[in-house]
């Protein structure tokens, strides 16, 4: 009978010693984290809304897609933001071509419409890097919910070629297909008004009912007009949909807010 | 007796006819004219030895005079010698050295203390120069059109332990930057390219405008990106009158690619 009382005052004390390492460690952590990342846990100042327009298409000897959105990021700290980001799709399928959004059904549709919404956080966390993990899903002719990755980061910035990589990745929960982008771009040259990028990339998928991966690659040229916040890529080569061509273009919007949360 | 009286009036005469002559070149120095101010958005002071003066458009600015600008402000001055400054809001400047010969300036020397300067420099004789001193660095240039931003009091991302920036960021022509520290290091940053000043730190290597990390006039008060001020600055900086922001999404870089297509599976039919 003596020792359930022990037992119990044993249980506080570590629970206790728990609860003061845990405090003691998560206020190190914090301030650790101050070190690196001033101003990490405060909201921040001022804050910034960026709308962000674009649009693009994409043509090959057997489909074709456009797409056209809008995305706006709102700044929470200094290092975190909010995502929303709504994009239409309409798709162009060649005669022999499975469904892309229903490839099990072998059903064939010309022309397919859907919508994606999606919405999640940005995470800035060092200069010239973002990394958008987003979640969502469709509507319209696909009704898929899916999850997606973008990253993108500048090397090498104190040159006058700084590199940009950047790197996509999303899985659709109708067709249980994962795909990917990657592109390497490098800053041709940059004048006040304008910066040109070089480089190359492709796109990669598998999953579903692609038992093995396919995908396309070539070369992209870019121009960013500074002046107008407004950016056009396009990119040309050859990959498993046979020669493919794809142009897009963005439009950005930043509105400062005063004060803050 | 009265004779000796006179010789004492002389003598004290000639010591303020001295005086004068001593003194009066820089009386007229400190109230030398270096420009006027040509625009003004919101509010700024000049502070004039002890006065302080509020400014309005075509108030005219004096050899030693420190104009600040308050939030949500700005305000252009144009020199004498045809060179024009930009001040961002919350900034304070203090015109230090304007030497004139024949009505054209030759040398000038600006003191940025804290925020943003945009300067346009017509294209300058062999002989003149135009220099912006901020508290860590010295940006001189030769015909050009650049900004300048002192930031004080932030660490940023990879300069743990520094809280001194000067950015500089080139639209047109060459500017020669270096640290207040070490002048006999400069780099050359040329149209298109941007550099910073880290505290007693030579300069870094320039890189692309929007890219290299630098803020923009206006840019001091905070931005997003891990420190970089570049977006939320440059967007200050387009609202009173800059020219567009630097390209990027808080990183002052561009924004990343558009998402990618749908995932089209081309699979074959039967």
């Amino acid at each position: 009978m003596a020792s359930q009382p022990k037992t119990l005052r044993t249980f506080r004390v570590v629970g206790l010693l728990v609860v003061v390492c845990t405090l003691g460690w998560t206020g190190n952590a914090r301030a650790q984290l101050e070190d690196l990342y001033p101003g990490f846990f405060g909201p921040a100042n001022p804050q910034v809304l960026d709308a962000i327009f674009f649009g693009g298409g994409f043509g090959s000897q057997d489909y074709g897609a456009v797409q056209e959105g809008f995305q706006f990021e709102q700044t929470v700290t200094p290092y975190i933001g909010v995502v929303g980001r709504v994009t239409g799709y309409q798709l162009w399928i060649g005669d022999h071509f499975n469904n892309p959004l229903a490839p099990a059904t072998f059903t064939h549709q010309a022309r397919l419409n859907f919508a994606r919404l999606q919405g999640g956080v940005e995470l800035s966390l060092y200069p010239g890097t973002t990394l958008f993990l987003l979640g969502g899903g469709d509507v319209g002719d696909s009704h898929a919910g899916v999850i997606e990755g973008d990253y993108s980061s500048w090397l090498f910035t104190h040159t006058h070629h700084p590199l940009n990589f950047s790197f996509s990745a999303s899985h659709d929960y109708e067709n249980h297909v994962t795909s990917s982008e990657i592109d390497l771009r490098m800053v041709a040259f940059s004048t006040a008004n304008y910066l040109a990028t070089v480089g190359g990339g492709g796109a990669i998928y598998q999953g579903g009912q692609i038992t093995s991966a396919g995908g396309q690659g070539g070369p992209d040229l870019g121009v960013y007009f500074r002046k107008w916040a407004f950016g056009i890529n396009v990119q040309a080569g050859y990959g498993t949909s046979g020669g493919f061509g794809q142009i897009s273009f963005i439009k950005q919007f930043d509105f400062v807010e005063s004060g803050s949360f | 007796m009265a004779g000796r009286t006179d010789g004492w009036a002389l003598c004290l005469f000639l010591a303020f006819v001295s005086l004068a002559v001593c003194f009066a070149p820089s009386i007229a120095r400190a109230q030398q004219n270096v420009g006027t101010v040509t625009q003004l958005s919101g509010s700024a002071q000049i502070q004039r030895a002890s006065l302080t003066v509020s400014v309005s458009q075509g108030t005219a600015v004096e050899l030693h005079d420190r104009l600040a600008t308050s939030v949500n402000s700005s305000a252009t001055v144009t020199l004498t010698s045809g060179i024009t400054v930009t001040l961002a809001e919350h900034t304070n400047l203090t015109f230090d050295q304007n030497v004139t010969t024949g009505g054209t300036g030759r040398n000038t020397q600006l003191n940025l203390f804290e925020g943003g300067l945009r300067s346009i420099v017509p294209a300058l004789l062999q002989t003149q120069t135009f220099e912006v001193h901020t508290p860590n660095a010295i940006s001189a240039v030769r015909g050009t059109d650049f900004d300048t931003t002192y930031i004080e009091g932030r660490i940023r991302p990879g300069y743990e332990g520094c809280q001194r920036y000067t950015d500089v960021r080139v639209r047109e022509g060459v500017v020669a930057v270096s640290n207040l520290a070490n002048p006999a290091e400069v780099i050359e940053v040329s149209a298109g390219y941007e550099t910073t000043v880290p505290c007693l730190l030579a300069p870094l290597s320039a890189g692309p405008l929007g890219i290299a990390g630098a803020a923009g006039p206006g840019g001091a008060g905070g931005g997003r990106g891990g420190g970089s001020a570049s977006s939320a600055g440059g967007a200050a900086a387009a609202a009173v009158g800059f020219s567009a922001p630097p390209p990027g999404s808080g990183t002052s870089a561009p924004p990343p690619p558009p998402p990618p297509m749908p995932p089209l599976s081309p699979v074959l039919g039967p």
